[in-house]
């Protein structure tokens, strides 16, 4: 255990992503600690996806290691994804199943205990307003709704690395406060947040730490008031890919 | 008009490429070519057997003296497809659309787009009603009745037909999908009433032809006539369209213009009511059921846990009750087994062959064990051929669609994973067999060995041919399909599993046929046995191979 806390929880080295001649994301290495929310930020076709898809062992990887807590998960994809939690851009769920359904099959893929899963789906469900709909087929819900779904799902099995992709679209107000205590709470309990965004005030505002990607490549990494320095995120942000075009 | 006429463009396309093979970024040039060629070829043979039954019928109605009512007939053919049809496609391009917000923000009459989409519906329903109805047309021409008016009646029919049918369905389809939004088990009683209405439909056509192998060959002639005029007089007093045609093709000019005038008013009547409801219609089906889970109760049933693999298999469970199309295609050879282990048990193997080819035929008692223990040594490959139809695990993969994210993020193993979605078709299937071998058992039907056939023979090819069919989609899944039957029906591996079970189910019950012929009773059930351990094997091997092979990950 002790050496597992030792190792950043996510640690990325040289990664590189091909989609047939085109190389999509090129020699990119970062590592989040333990307690870090960890925003990536990048324009539309930057890589932010593509790194996060790798991450999370839904796309193979074309170079470089990615290790969750030490587990590499191209070679141990098992072990990592046993700590990871993945709440994807599209939260596309089995609409055959209610939502209830839904919850207690990712508790059961993930092995969480009956009680500790009962008390865990009933107060996400209460912080992010879903009882009611719970016993209702996914098919019936609202983009938000699914991510409210979605969002519980990945916390229902405690996940030492929560790794979400645009995770405020379509949430409302109340729930994107919600989201954003939750973050900071699994943070604090010694996991680590890594996702991608493209509303800058929110990662601004919510990460301690922060990469901006451009065209498959690493422009900055690092705590995010370093990053920034005095300027507001949007401006480095605009700095860097503007610099470059 | 040019508002309509673009609008009604944009729906044929939609509606023809809905039928086309659905474009993948794997897929070469060649590879798409070749899958509209079959697609193509496909629909011609669909339509070539359209056009023989429907010219059998035909025929059959002039034969018996019934050809005056071939039109009420062509024009009933015309209806049902154009009512199938519609009722089908409605829902999707009439209301519950997609893109329903962005068509009633565009600058065009809601009247326009409402014509627009039912005149896309009526098209084809037209174009489909003519591929049925035309070849009754042509007997009724040909043989009954030929002349420049019946040429117009003819005309008429197939281009007005489906005019009221299609306004019907349009309702109708409305009619069940705002029911459905407000049943929380539609699909699945969806489905149970659909596997109700095949087995009766079965059972029905089995109960005919049964009681006309019965009978001699003037007392089924005399009982087909009797259905088709019954048919044929309960056609003109339900549906008043066909009579009026009927009565329009024997001459009367009032009939005619009666005919013509039903089937314009109606659907510019359905039309009308259906553009002024237009945005409640829609708004309608936006209310979804709710069950309102109280918090005690989901305290209750968050409660309950079971093991991964467990899971998966129950999830492929719900998967199969909850979409319609994949049950459709993939419960029915359960039901098919328990018809056939009934039928058998009820009536007995004795009747179902007396009843059959060697009807008349006196046969010794010797003579007649003989054959029929080598027809039971066919059954087997018969409950085979029923365990084909039921191959769900074959598109399992491709069923995770747009949700196959978490069976790839999920910590669990390719071999528990197809382990699962394998069990879950083959426990059923093996479940069937067993108690449909134990009901002929049982009844007297077959012996121990018997049953033992069918268990090992029935299931070990079945296993095979359903671990081709996984391997097959766990290399190459799809899962961008927007419609489900893309893959339970048009898709590579349940096609290889379906054909290449077929292809082994007659394949080896002629061998089995052959070798007992040769060698005597013994050789085939060593064979029909010898063919289940293999398939098994094989089958097991195909697994294995695939458990190493297989990476999930999502394109």
């Amino acid at each position: 255990m002790d050496t597992i806390q030792a190792k950043p929880i996510l640690e990325v080295a040289h990664y590189q992503k091909r989609y047939g001649n085109k190389v999509a994301v090129r020699d990119l290495s970062l590592a989040v600690e333990a307690g870090d929310i960890y925003g990536f930020i990048g324009h539309n076709g930057a890589g932010k996806t593509t790194l996060i898809r790798s991450i999370v062992g839904v796309q193979g990887i074309d170079g470089g290691t990615i290790r969750v807590c030490g587990a590499d998960v191209a070679k141990s994809p098992l072990e990592a994804k046993r700590l990871i939690a993945y709440v994807p851009d599209n939260p596309n769920v089995y609409e055959f199943m209610t939502g209830l359904q839904y919850l207690t099959y990712i508790a059961d893929i993930f092995g969480v205990d009956a009680t500790t899963r009962q008390r865990r789906i009933g107060e996400l469900a209460e912080r992010l307003d879903l009882t009611a709909a719970l016993g209702d087929p996914v098919g019936t819900y609202s983009h938000g709704m699914r991510q409210k779904l979605v969002l519980m799902s990945a916390f229902v099995h405690e996940p030492r690395l929560l790794v979400l992709d645009e995770p405020f679209v379509g949430l409302d107000p109340v729930a994107s406060h919600e989201l954003k205590r939750m973050l900071h709470e699994l943070a604090e309990r010694g996991s680590a947040v890594f996702f991608s965004s493209h509303v800058l005030e929110v990662v601004e505002k919510l990460c301690n730490k922060v990469a901006i990607i451009r065209a498959g490549e690493l422009m900055a990494a690092g705590p995010t008031n370093e990053v920034r320095g005095n300027e507001s995120l949007e401006e480095i942000f605009l700095d860097l890919v503007e610099k470059e075009e | 008009m040019h508002s309509f006429l673009l609008l009604l463009r944009v729906q044929l396309l939609a509606l023809a490429n809905s039928l086309m093979p659905r474009r993948r970024s794997d897929f070469t040039g060649r590879s798409r070519k070749g899958r509209v060629i079959l697609t193509v070829l496909g629909g011609g043979v669909l339509v070539l057997l359209c056009v023989f039954y429907m010219g059998a019928l035909g025929l059959g109605l002039a034969a018996i003296g019934l050809g005056e009512a071939i039109p009420a007939f062509a024009v009933v053919v015309g209806a049902l497809v154009s009512v199938a049809f519609t009722f089908l496609k409605a829902n999707g391009t009439l209301f519950g659309l997609a893109d329903f917000d962005l068509v009633m923000s565009l600058p065009i009459p809601r009247r326009t787009v409402v014509a627009s989409r039912v005149a896309a519906l009526y098209a084809s329903a037209v174009l489909m009603g003519a591929v049925a109805a035309l070849p009754l047309w042509v007997i009724y021409l040909a043989l009954v009745n030929l002349s420049a008016w019946t040429v117009i009646c003819c005309v008429a029919s197939i281009l007005l037909a489906p005019a009221i049918p299609t306004s019907i369905a349009t309702f109708l389809a409305f009619g069940v999908a705002a029911v459905s939004s407000r049943f929380r088990h539609a699909n699945l009683a969806y489905v149970l009433v659909a596997l109700v209405g095949f087995s009766v439909l079965i059972i029905g056509i089995y109960g005919f032809s049964f009681t006309a192998g019965t009978q001699t060959d003037e007392q089924t002639f005399a009982m087909m006539s009797g259905a088709l005029s019954g048919i044929s007089d309960a056609i003109a007093a339900a549906w008043p369209p066909a009579r009026l045609l009927v009565a329009a093709c024997a001459g009367s000019p009032l009939a005619f213009a009666g005919f013509v005038s039903v089937s314009i008013v109606i659907p510019a009547i359905a039309l009308e009511i259906l553009q002024r409801g237009y945005l409640a219609i829609n708004n309608n089906l936006g209310v979804k059921a709710s069950g309102g889970l109280s918090t005690h109760d989901l305290h209750r049933k968050s409660a309950v846990s079971s093991s991964a693999f467990k899971a998966i298999m129950f999830k492929e469970y719900r998967a199969l009750l909850g979409i319609p199309a994949y049950a459709f295609n993939c419960l029915f050879g359960y039901l098919l087994m328990i018809i056939i282990a009934v039928a058998l048990s009820v009536v007995g193997l004795r009747d179902i062959i007396t009843s059959g080819a060697i009807d008349g035929v006196d046969i010794s008692p010797s003579l007649f064990d003989t054959i029929a223990t080598q027809i039971m040594n066919l059954v087997p490959w018969l409950f085979l051929f029923c365990g084909i139809a039921a191959p769900s695990a074959a598109c399992s993969l491709s069923m995770e669609g747009s949700g196959a994210w978490i069976m790839a993020t999920a910590p669990v193993s390719v071999r528990t994973i197809l382990g699962a979605k394998l069990a879950a078709n083959a426990i059923p299937v093996a479940a069937t067999l067993a108690i449909s071998s134990i009901t002929l058992v049982v009844s007297g039907q077959t012996d121990l060995l018997g049953a033992a056939q069918i268990l090992v023979c029935g299931f070990g090819c079945f296993y095979l041919m359903v671990t081709i069919g996984l391997a097959l989609d766990a290399h190459n899944p799809n899962y961008s399909w927007t419609s489900p039957n893309e893959v339970v029906k048009r898709g590579f591996p349940i096609m290889v599993t379906v054909i290449g079970g077929m292809l082994l189910v007659f394949g080896g019950g002629a061998l089995c046929w052959f070798v007992m012929d040769a060698f005597g009773l013994g050789a085939g059930i060593a064979l029909n046995l010898g063919a289940g351990v293999l398939g098994a094997l094989a089958g097991q091997l195909i697994f294995e191979h695939t458990c190493r092979t297989v990476t999930f990950y999502v394109n």
